[in-house]
């Protein structure tokens, strides 16, 4: 470890920093380990991982985070790891990784110091590794915090945007010819015919009923893609007079035929 | 110089306002024809002019990267938040922690913020950082598996209002750390 006059320093800030979080947390969660039930879900929920519930429990303790007393740690983590399964069954695997961690911490401290090859050679703390993931990972959490309260669009900070160009986005319409009337309705015949109704019986319909029906169709509508105009059971006659009512329509300009572009379908305003 | 300096400083404004993100100097210049070009330093000339102009108003000229945008200035966001219908998203611990994570230790893989939080990432946030383009794929680190690499984009300073990575809260919390990295990596 380098320079642990700065660590210090940095633990009091993060400390500072974290008071209302800590304060928060206190309230969510009793300092005795006894937890009513319903209050477990809070706290499965409210820790981000096994790094997160174990700051906590040594923040909680005024433990020393280069100096942990893994023994009474890892008993009181263990407690929470057999509450935490109790109530939620799928606990992240992570948190009993860190279980087992912290067990092997424990034993390896029991063990007596190794033989050392050379005098000089420190002996590495088997806690150390522990202690500085959880140093880095309580960094993160600080920031994260900050940068999470930094002015952000639409919260703080609003953006000035002129609009100074004006972009045209009405479509141009092509103009419907007759031609591609026809050409269209032949499509619709041979839809008619392709279904092989059978007429039973010989049905007149006029022209200027159809006219009336087809702005019945439209009212509510405004609008209907050509071939929906027509009622293939009425037949080839039917078809017909429907064909000679929206070109009386079209005609008489209750209604426009328009298209977005040459090949693409034919659609039948209602003139207002 | 055919443009004179009233008119480069009208244009300038207008750009500014108009722009879809902040504009640079240099994308500035480009909207001039060689012969009218403005010298660099004529641009930047306008732009210290905008911002002092803005003094005593609402709104304000910002830097984000190299580019400048207008913006509202925060002490007003109390009244300004009823213009708007949207009300702004909250972001969970876990995505803000992984963002930092991006944002400090660029490029990292997927790999590199679970060592830090102890968790696996969560493929959903993931994506959200993602699809709201604060950050980017960065190629591939050169190790076996080939994870990809993920880092900050320009949205990113731009939704947080950071004029470069340097302005990240606390940055300094986190130098020594990389330094130690380093140290422990070669060992």
């Amino acid at each position: 470890m380098s320079e642990p006059v700065d660590i210090d320093d940095l633990d009091e800030n993060v400390v500072n920093i974290k008071q209302t979080t800590s304060a928060r947390k206190d309230r969510e969660i009793p300092s005795d380990l006894y937890i009513p039930a319903d209050a477990l879900e809070v706290i499965t929920q409210d820790f981000e991982g096994p790094l997160d519930l174990l700051l906590y429990l040594i923040r909680k303790n005024s433990f020393d985070v280069l100096n942990i007393p893994v023994a009474e740690v890892a008993e009181q983590y263990a407690k929470y790891i057999d509450l935490m399964q109790k109530i939620q069954l799928e606990l992240a695997g992570e948190y009993l990784a860190m279980a087992a961690t912290l067990a092997q911490i424990k034993s390896r401290l029991l063990l007596p110091p190794r033989q050392r090859d050379t005098e000089d050679e420190e002996e590495i703390d088997p806690r150390l590794e522990l202690a500085l993931r959880l140093q880095d990972y309580e960094k993160i959490r600080v920031i994260a915090e900050l940068l999470d309260k930094r002015p952000r669009i639409g919260r703080e900070i609003f953006i000035v945007h002129a609009y100074g160009v004006s972009i045209q986005t009405t479509t141009e319409f092509e103009k419907v010819e007759l031609a591609n009337l026809i050409e269209a309705f032949q499509g619709v015949l041979q839809l008619a015919e392709s279904s092989s109704s059978i007429v039973m019986h010989r049905e007149t319909i006029s022209v200027k009923e159809k006219v009336e029906s087809i702005v019945e169709m439209l009212r509510d509508v405004r609008q209907l893609p050509f071939g929906d105009l027509f009622d293939r059971q009425e037949g080839r006659a039917g078809i017909v007079v429907a064909f000679l009512a929206i070109l009386e329509l079209i005609n008489s300009k209750r209604v426009y035929a328009i298209q977005a572009t040459a090949d693409s379908p034919i659609h039948i305003h209602l003139n207002e | 110089m055919t443009v004179n300096y009233r008119k480069l400083k009208n244009i300038v404004e207008a750009a500014v306002l108009t722009s879809e993100i902040p504009v640079s100097v240099e994308q500035i210049r480009s909207l001039f024809t060689d012969e009218d070009k403005p010298d660099t330093l004529d641009v930047e000339r306008v732009l210290l002019e905008m911002e002092r102009d803005c003094d005593n108003r609402g709104v304000m000229l910002k830097r984000i990267d190299n580019g400048y945008r207008y913006q509202s200035r925060e002490e007003f966001a109390p009244w300004l938040r009823k213009l708007s219908e949207i009300r702004p998203r909250r972001y969970s611990r876990a995505l803000m922690e992984t963002l930092s994570i991006i944002a400090f230790r660029q490029p990292v893989t997927r790999g590199d913020i679970e060592n830090i939080r102890g968790v696996s990432v969560s493929t959903e946030i993931m994506r959200t950082l993602l699809t709201n383009e604060w950050i980017e794929q960065a190629g591939y680190k050169q190790v076996p598996g080939r994870p990809a690499l993920f880092r900050t984009t320009r949205k990113f300073l731009e939704y947080f209002n950071l004029e470069s990575l340097d302005e990240l809260p606390a940055l300094d919390l986190l130098e020594r750390q990389t330094a130690r990295d380093v140290e422990s990596s070669t060992n």
